[in-house]
């Protein structure tokens, strides 16, 4: 591999690693306001202790979250150096923004819920709790927000003095749709994780016949809040999907291995087996109006195809050649008036003509040939795009289906009488997470060939570094990893066996003994 | 306030991290280690052959 493989494998790794303990974190800590609020408004115990059990589970992930959250900073500017030049006025500001306001936030008030229990009055810790909760989730805000701008670069321009992307109008980074989207998305994601982890939890002691009080309170909980937030998801993800449809065309036509143009309405491929080589999908299943209901939110808009998107990169990079060479009279020249006429009326396709670099050095004497091969590398992997989709779609709608049949239950009062519900709502347990990772498989390998979408191809952002270094500290990372998750399983899973009693003790022996 | 034993186990603790923090930094963030990036160099990036 490559220092650019490289270097995307370790951040793909690291990030992947660390969304293992984001959603949970969303999700449990709204969770714990709403299960303390209800003991505020009852004044009975079994709440305290609910909101006490839950809360060991949560600091346990919320302390690996953080740990596995600063590396990911880090890599900006070891592995991503010129990325982190061109790009980092505008991506580094929401990023700062996130640390000063959301998890200095979060971290303060994750002390005070879990030392100020005999410190702070019933509401006083209430409000503390729903701080904490507020700040998660102002927390996933902000990195979206610079997420967002990596796949719709809205609100900044090109400075050629300064060789750097400049904010031109924050409110546009601040509002940017496909940020908007993501964020509800993806908190709503993590609050169905927060759900089915305390349901499947529950379930497993009403299984065993433990805790049976404790258990029913908190699949009530879980299902209300669960079904409301995975029909949320669908509803949010729809949005995502016109956000993408209008902004982001290439990864909507590679999630349907649309490889031609459809006529309006586009139909919704259910099934089938995209083949790359031939640009077909074989055995196609499809839904009449579907996408382009979802795409375009109308009856009469085509959502173009893949080989309609290559041709459009063609000619942004035939167009963004002469921004290109207009640059590199400004080298040499940099008050020429014409050339930087030039570079104002095509720098918006600037970073198209920088994918040939990836061909050859001297781009400005791209052959047609090599102009093809670089309009064509902005396909992504169809296949994966198209598969880890259809599986994030296909958990969310099951979901739904096991909130729904939770809520029934509970307001049934029969949540302990089926076993077979108790056993699907167990092992249902890992699919959020498998959910949550192919989302952000989806959404940033559909972004390649591009760091910044339109802006930056991946190949030009990484540092000048020497491959084994990268490679040394990826092997460091998946050595230091794996033991965190050791070391993350086993306590979830002893405080999870010890039960809310003998675990909450244990707790208040620690806590005296400190 | 602490108990002289934690108080000890803290310091002790802090130190340590201390050391860790410094010793990362010498082996892999001090200056020797890094590859500053310019806007010169940036510009030989992008637009050098």
């Amino acid at each position: 591999m490559d220092l650019v493989e490289l270097s995307r494998l370790q951040f793909a790794v690291t990030a992947l690693y660390h969304f293992i303990f984001v959603p949970l974190t969303l999700g449990l800590s709204v969770l714990l306001g709403i299960m303390e609020t209800v003991y505020v408004m009852t004044g009975r115990e079994i709440w305290r202790d609910l909101v006490k059990f839950w809360g060991i589970l949560f600091g346990i992930n919320f302390a690996m979250g953080v740990a596995t959250g600063l590396t990911m900073e880090f890599q900006f500017g070891t592995n991503w150096a010129y990325y982190s030049q061109y790009v980092g006025d505008v991506f580094g500001a929401p990023l700062a923004i996130e640390g000063l306001m959301a998890f200095f936030l979060e971290a303060t008030f994750v002390g005070l819920f879990f030392f100020a229990w005999d410190r702070l009055s019933k509401v006083q810790h209430l409000m503390a709790t729903w701080t904490l909760a507020l700040g998660t989730n102002l927390s996933a805000l902000w990195i979206l927000i610079a997420n967002g701008w990596m796949q719709y670069p809205v609100g900044a321009r090109f400075n050629a003095d300064t060789m750097r992307m400049e904010v031109s109008d924050f409110m546009a980074v601040l509002f940017n749709p496909v940020a908007q989207a993501k964020f509800v998305h993806t908190v709503s994601a993590g609050y169905v994780t927060g759900s089915v982890f305390v349901l499947a939890i529950s379930a497993w002691y009403l299984l065993r016949g433990r805790h049976v009080e404790f258990a029913r309170r908190s699949m009530t909980v879980a299902a209300s809040f669960g079904l409301a937030s995975a029909l949320s998801v669908v509803i949010l993800g729809d949005e995502s999907g016109y956000t993408a449809g209008q902004n982001q065309k290439m990864k909507i036509a590679a999630i349907e291995a649309m490889w031609d143009t459809e006529p309006a309405p586009a139909s919704f491929t259910l099934f089938g087996l995209p083949d790359r080589a031939n640009h077909v999908t074989h055995y196609e299943v499809q839904v009449p109006w579907m996408l382009g209901l979802v795409a375009t939110r109308s009856t009469d808009t085509p959502v173009p195809g893949i080989s309609e998107l290559v041709g459009t990169a063609r000619r942004n990079i035939a167009d963004g050649l002469i921004a290109y060479r207009a640059l590199t009279v400004i080298k040499t020249a940099p008050k020429d008036a014409a050339a930087r006429t030039a570079l104002d009326a095509h720098v918006n396709n600037l970073g198209y003509a920088l994918l040939l670099k990836n061909i050859r050095p001297d781009i400005e004497n791209a052959t047609p040939d090599e102009i093809a091969r670089a309009a064509a590398s902005t396909v992504p992997n169809v296949p994966v795009l198209f598969w880890a989709f259809r599986i994030m779609v296909g958990l969310g709608l099951w979901f739904i289906a096991l909130f729904a049949a939770s809520f029934w239950f509970s307001a049934k009062r029969q949540l302990d009488r089926y076993r077979i519900y108790l056993w699907a709502a167990f092992l249902t347990l890992p699919l959020p997470w498998i959910a949550a990772e192919l989302g952000w498989i989806v959404a940033e390998y559909g972004r390649q060939p591009w760091v910044i979408v339109g802006v930056l191809p991946t190949a030009l952002g990484v540092s000048s570094t020497a491959a084994g270094n990268v490679l040394l500290s990826l092997t460091g990372f998946a050595l230091f990893y794996s033991c965190l998750l050791v070391v993350d399983l086993y306590l979830l899973l002893k405080y999870i066996r010890l039960g809310p009693d003998a675990a909450l003790t244990a707790q208040g022996h620690t806590e005296e003994a400190a | 306030m602490f108990p002289s034993l934690l108080r000890r186990e803290i310091i002790i603790l802090l130190a340590a991290k201390a050391a860790l923090l410094t010793l990362l930094y010498v082996l892999f963030f001090s200056p020797a280690h890094r590859d500053p990036v310019t806007p010169e160099r940036l510009r030989a990036h992008l637009t050098g052959e």
